[in-house]
């Protein structure tokens, strides 16, 4: 069953489109995560399934009807805590609900105990760290008994044991509610560990294009053209530095700033330089190797980072390990260029 | 020299002594001060709230207005209301004027803008993620704006305690709408001016004390307690 439906839904800042969704479901139990770049609509989105802000065209329908706002509960990317102690913001839902204060404690302490923040409790607020702080917010939002739960970038700037411990409880309650969960990241690689449901978001349009290796990009024409374009002779050949002084060719007819973005499913990796057709021959060395969807994904220093996926079998075939220098080739047609 | 030292000395054997004067010209201005800044308080917080938090044509000019009333001069409000109250003014049937209920009246104008001013800076100053956290915490627009006020309580509390500072410590209402008659309006700002007048330095002086030792009391007392509660408790 749908727990949300948005139609064609726009949202304007004065002459600014933020948002324009022709169509979305969210379902119910579902975990959702909404990936994009800054500026690329996340918070405006979460805004309004938060029903906090209004679409200025469209209609965002929450379980086929009118929403309660009783129903949603959402944690900010900056969460403001209240001058009380931790304990006190992690009870506020509650008190707003006017549940019993003795019932309160018992249905705080395990949120607080699993986000490792009950032995503070009774700190003022103000005194807890940012990634204390933080815990706060996502467990005060966690304890209520809400259809959809919203969480605005909550892993972005902590360390690895806060990451952890969020990721961890946000993962339970998935797993074990019937809540749907719907939360924005900057990071590809935790969203496609954490759920397969990734929204892929762009200048405020949702794309199916996976938004894997993105850069913001000048795409000039090259002053000398490749030997295989040259051969080849394909127009719309365009240059763009990604950073570092690393350069690619990309197949576009377009110049000027742009953003693109590399399908990791894309890029072949060889231990040795490949001769192809393909234009785009990048040497570098493989800094972290994961696990996503079935696919290996290689995390590969060329100066910049770039992600590469392969299949189990050719990870086990090619014998790579972390520290190990490779090449990743990419035809120039592969980068999207939006 | 010798003289102030004298008075001052009586000042304290008056207070020493609870003298019934004292006593009755202090309670005169604990009353009134109480219920006119109580009363201000009561229309003024809600005001400030809806100013504050609510997109209505000329908030502006509301808003200059009434930081230009906060330094309105007591005579003027004792003349403009005493223009109505007087036998033949628009609310001369009422009988109101040289009762305390006038001097309430007139104090009530005085706070009033003070602490919605006040109030109004506040809310406006404060974080903007207070009202929207509320709301999705599930609060009601009811229960969002008490967070809101209650983020921001020691600035309301000041806001309050300069209404009453500015009622407290004010001759101009009290004397015009009041009259300063014995036993019934005379308070300690009309009583000071009065026996200064007569040449009684003691009485004025000790009154003078009780002024700022109840000033005083009312600050701490009034910090203290909006500090150590909130709407939702105790922290």
């Amino acid at each position: 069953m749908n727990l949300y439906e948005l139609k064609k839904v726009k949202k304007r800042y004065g002459s600014l489109l933020a948002l324009d969704i022709p169509s979305l479901t969210l379902a119910e139990g579902n975990f959702y995560v909404v990936y994009g770049p800054n500026g690329a609509g996340k918070t405006t989105l979460l805004n309004l399934l938060a029903f906090l802000d209004k679409a200025s065209e469209g209609e965002v329908l929450f379980h086929n009807s009118q929403p309660d706002i009783k129903d949603v509960t959402m944690v900010m990317q900056n969460p403001y805590l209240f001058k009380t102690t931790a304990l006190g913001n992690v009870s506020r839902g509650l008190v707003f609900r006017s549940i019993n204060k003795n019932k309160i404690e018992k249905m705080v302490m395990p949120v607080m105990k699993q986000l490792g923040i009950w032995e503070m409790r009774n700190r003022e607020a103000r005194s807890l760290s940012g990634g204390e702080k933080r815990r706060v917010a996502i467990a005060r939002a966690m304890v209520l008994d809400t259809k959809a739960l919203i969480l605005d970038e909550p892993i972005s700037h902590l360390d690895n044991i806060h990451v952890n411990l969020i990721e961890n409880a946000i993962s339970d309650m998935a797993g074990n509610t019937k809540k749907t969960i719907i939360m924005t990241t900057h990071d590809l690689s935790k969203a496609h560990k954490l759920t397969s449901n990734v929204i892929y978001l762009l200048n405020g349009k949702i794309t199916d294009k996976p938004l894997w290796n993105m850069f913001r990009v000048n795409l000039t024409t090259p002053e000398k053209v490749p030997p295989v374009v040259r051969d080849g002779a394909p127009n719309g050949v365009k240059k763009a530095g990604v950073g570092q002084g690393v350069e690619i060719y990309v197949a576009t007819d377009r110049t000027g700033s742009a953003l693109t973005a590399i399908d990791p499913k894309d890029i072949i990796v060889s231990r040795q330089v490949i001769h192809s057709s393909a234009l785009n021959n990048l040497r570098g060395r493989i800094v972290s190797i994961n696990e996503i969807n079935g696919l290996v994904d290689l995390v590969v220093d060329t100066k910049v980072f770039f992600h590469a996926f392969i299949t189990r079998k050719s990870f086990s075939d090619l014998h790579l390990s972390v520290g190990e220098e490779i090449f990743l080739t990419f035809k120039a047609s592969a980068v999207e260029v939006f | 020299m010798e003289y102030i030292f004298d008075s001052l000395k009586k000042a304290f054997v008056l207070i020493g002594t609870l003298d019934n004067e004292l006593l009755r010209i202090s309670w005169t201005s604990i009353w009134i001060t109480g219920t006119s800044v109580t009363l201000a308080t009561l229309f003024s917080l809600p005001a400030a709230v809806i100013i504050a938090t609510k997109r209505f044509k000329g908030k502006g000019a509301l808003v200059t207005t009434l930081n230009t009333l906060m330094a309105l001069p007591t005579v003027v409000v004792g003349l403009l209301v005493y223009a109505f109250l007087y036998r033949r003014g628009l609310l001369g049937n009422f009988s109101l004027l040289y009762t305390p209920y006038a001097m309430i009246i007139g104090q009530v104008i005085l706070a009033s803008p003070i602490i919605t001013a006040l109030t109004v800076s506040a809310l406006e100053g404060a974080d903007e993620r207070i009202e929207g956290t509320a709301l999705t915490l599930g609060a009601t627009k009811f229960q969002a704006l008490m967070s809101l006020s209650g983020e921001v309580r020691p600035a309301i509390t000041a806001a309050v305690i300069a209404g009453f500072g500015r009622i407290f410590a004010e001759v101009g209402v009290s004397m015009m709408l009041g009259g300063n008659i014995r036993n019934y309006t005379r308070n300690i700002t009309t009583a000071i001016a009065f026996e200064t007048a007569r040449g009684q330095f003691s009485l004025a002086l000790a009154l003078g004390m009780i002024l700022l030792l109840f000033a005083f009391t009312v600050n701490i007392l009034l910090q203290w307690h909006l500090k150590s509660q909130s709407y939702y408790g105790t922290k």
